[in-house]
């Protein structure tokens, strides 16, 4: 079978197996609630397969996919956020907002840190970040996914490492 | 290398291994298919209401759409069956059913009753391995998904895989979170371990939820050993043991390898190698662990899925895990 005759039932479970593990990923590092990753995938899945007559390409697919969960992370940072102002809850650090502690390369409490500090940054700058240095896209794709231009994904990208540098560099 | 250069090296390794700590539930594909079919049934319930609704008042309308609901079966409650196969995996069966998710059911999403949370084992080699369990948790807050994976971890015989088997014969009294940590109480009358190990099992399964990895257990505070050293090196996450699958089968392996190099394998009840394929894992060299995904597509019956290494020194098998499954 070829890739263009898949149908939208078929195009969901190989988008699935190809790429909601990395997706997952990439959701849970833009969120603020990394908790709620899944769910935000899971339904760029279901819009995908709704939409699947008009893409029926596996890499508009991705790209479309891509842009769903920069979209609804997006989204739900910004319910979030207004939600924060009305409750003016007192929280105790939200766990949400830092990583499990694993070993790795840089230590496990200034990476919490910095994934800290890339939570606090604003929307547009977390997205341009993480696009660029965890997905690895090219400044044209990272634009793509986030809907605007390339001298607005450099400006992002400039302002955003700018921001995290002191924690980046913390020790050196 | 410029400072502008080491600051973006820098930012790339936090961001991977932060992700690496993100777990990710093995039947979301069930979950998914759950939505599309709850999506299938508003609509059809939505078409069979406005068809009716063209004839009739208002509140006609609205009647018969609930007694449509009542008494019709929508024509599609399920997804139509899928084929998954890469043209590369090996065919061994027809191609056209779909690939199941375990056996529990699929919780919606957002439903908040139940959970798909990591409950951790150990199993040969005195390592831990991880299986996902469908359960209660409660409100779904934080501190309510770990009393309830705690719970499961020590309820005897939890363990799908024969595996595997839990080294606390305990209850959970409590379990409170504040930040980064959580503060676990157990009865009165649980033997605490004396041992650096065995309070590992606790802490993996306390630290799953994002955010928290800190545990108080008594007067001690714990934190996750270095996964290199503590966590099998091989595990098979899809199928899970017991598992019920479509004849697409997805397998997930995860783990580290000598030059990331691992190996899947299935045979079929009589124990007849019907795939052997190699797949890359993470490295040793790179201290975190990796996952390899790959489908193939099996006749009914009932099979035994293994992930394991082959040794670099004289060629056997190492690491090995297994788990059965069954192909309808």
């Amino acid at each position: 079978m070829t890739d263009d005759l898949w149908d939208a039932d078929e195009a969901l479970t190989r988008l699935f197996n190809a790429h909601y593990r990395p997706l997952v990923r990439l959701a849970a590092l833009l969120l603020a609630d990394p908790g709620s990753a899944e769910e935000l995938v899971q339904d760029a899945y279901l819009r995908l397969h709704q939409r699947w007559h008009r893409l029926r390409d596996p890499d508009r697919a991705l790209a479309y996919l891509r842009t769903s969960v920069v979209n609804g992370a997006r989204s739900r940072q910004r319910r979030r956020a207004v939600a924060d102002r009305y409750t003016a809850a007192v929280r105790h650090a939200p766990a949400a907002e830092e990583p499990s502690a694993e070993a790795g390369a840089l230590g496990a409490l200034r990476r919490a840190e910095v994934v800290a500090a890339l939570r606090r940054l604003p929307s547009r700058q977390r997205e341009a970040l993480v696009l660029r240095y965890y997905a690895d896209h090219s400044e044209a794709e990272v634009a793509e996914a986030m809907g605007i231009s390339r001298g607005a994904v450099k400006s992002h990208t400039a302002r955003g490492l700018a921001a995290l540098r002191p924690y980046l560099e913390a020790g050196r | 290398v410029s400072g502008a250069n080491r600051t973006e090296d820098l930012l790339r390794r936090v961001l991977h291994e932060e992700a690496e700590t993100i777990e990710v539930a093995p039947d979301a594909l069930g979950t998914i298919r759950s939505g599309l079919a709850r999506n299938r049934r508003r609509r059809w319930l939505a078409k069979g209401g406005t068809m009716i609704g063209l004839g009739m008042a208002t509140a006609g309308a609205l009647a018969a759409v609930a007694i449509g609901t009542a008494t019709c079966a929508p024509p599609a409650q399920h997804p139509a069956p899928i084929g998954a196969v890469p043209s590369s995996s090996p065919a061994v069966g027809p191609t056209s059913s779909m690939q199941a998710s375990p056996a529990e059911p699929p919780a919606t999403s957002g439903g908040g009753a139940t959970a798909n949370l990591a409950v951790y084992y150990f199993g040969p080699g005195n390592r831990l391995f991880r299986e996902f369990h469908r359960i209660p948790a409660g409100d779904g807050s934080p501190a309510a998904k770990i009393r309830a994976a705690l719970t499961e971890m020590m309820r005897p015989g939890s363990a799908r895989d024969p595996d595997y088997h839990s080294v606390w014969d305990c209850q959970v009294r409590g379990v409170t979170v504040a930040g980064r940590q959580v503060t676990v109480s157990l009865a009165s009358t649980c033997p605490m371990p004396a041992d650096l190990i065995r309070p590992q099992q606790l802490v993996w399964t306390a630290t799953q939820i994002p955010g928290i990895d800190t545990v108080v257990l008594g007067s001690q505070q714990l934190h996750r050993m270095s996964s290199m050293d503590i966590l099998a090196p091989i595990w098979i996450i899809d199928p899970q043991q017991k598992a019920v699958t479509g004849r697409a089968v997805t397998v997930t392996i995860d783990g580290t390898a000598f030059e990331a190099a691992a190996v899947v394998r299935i045979r079929d009840i009589g124990g007849k190698v019907v795939v052997q394929r190699s797949v890359h894992v993470g490295s040793p060299a790179v201290p975190n662990r990796a996952s390899a995904t790959l489908t193939v597509t099996l006749a009914p019956g009932r099979y035994t899925v293994e992930g394991f290494v082959f040794s670099a020194r004289d060629g056997s098998v190492q690491n090995l895990d297994n788990h059965q499954f069954t192909v309808r």
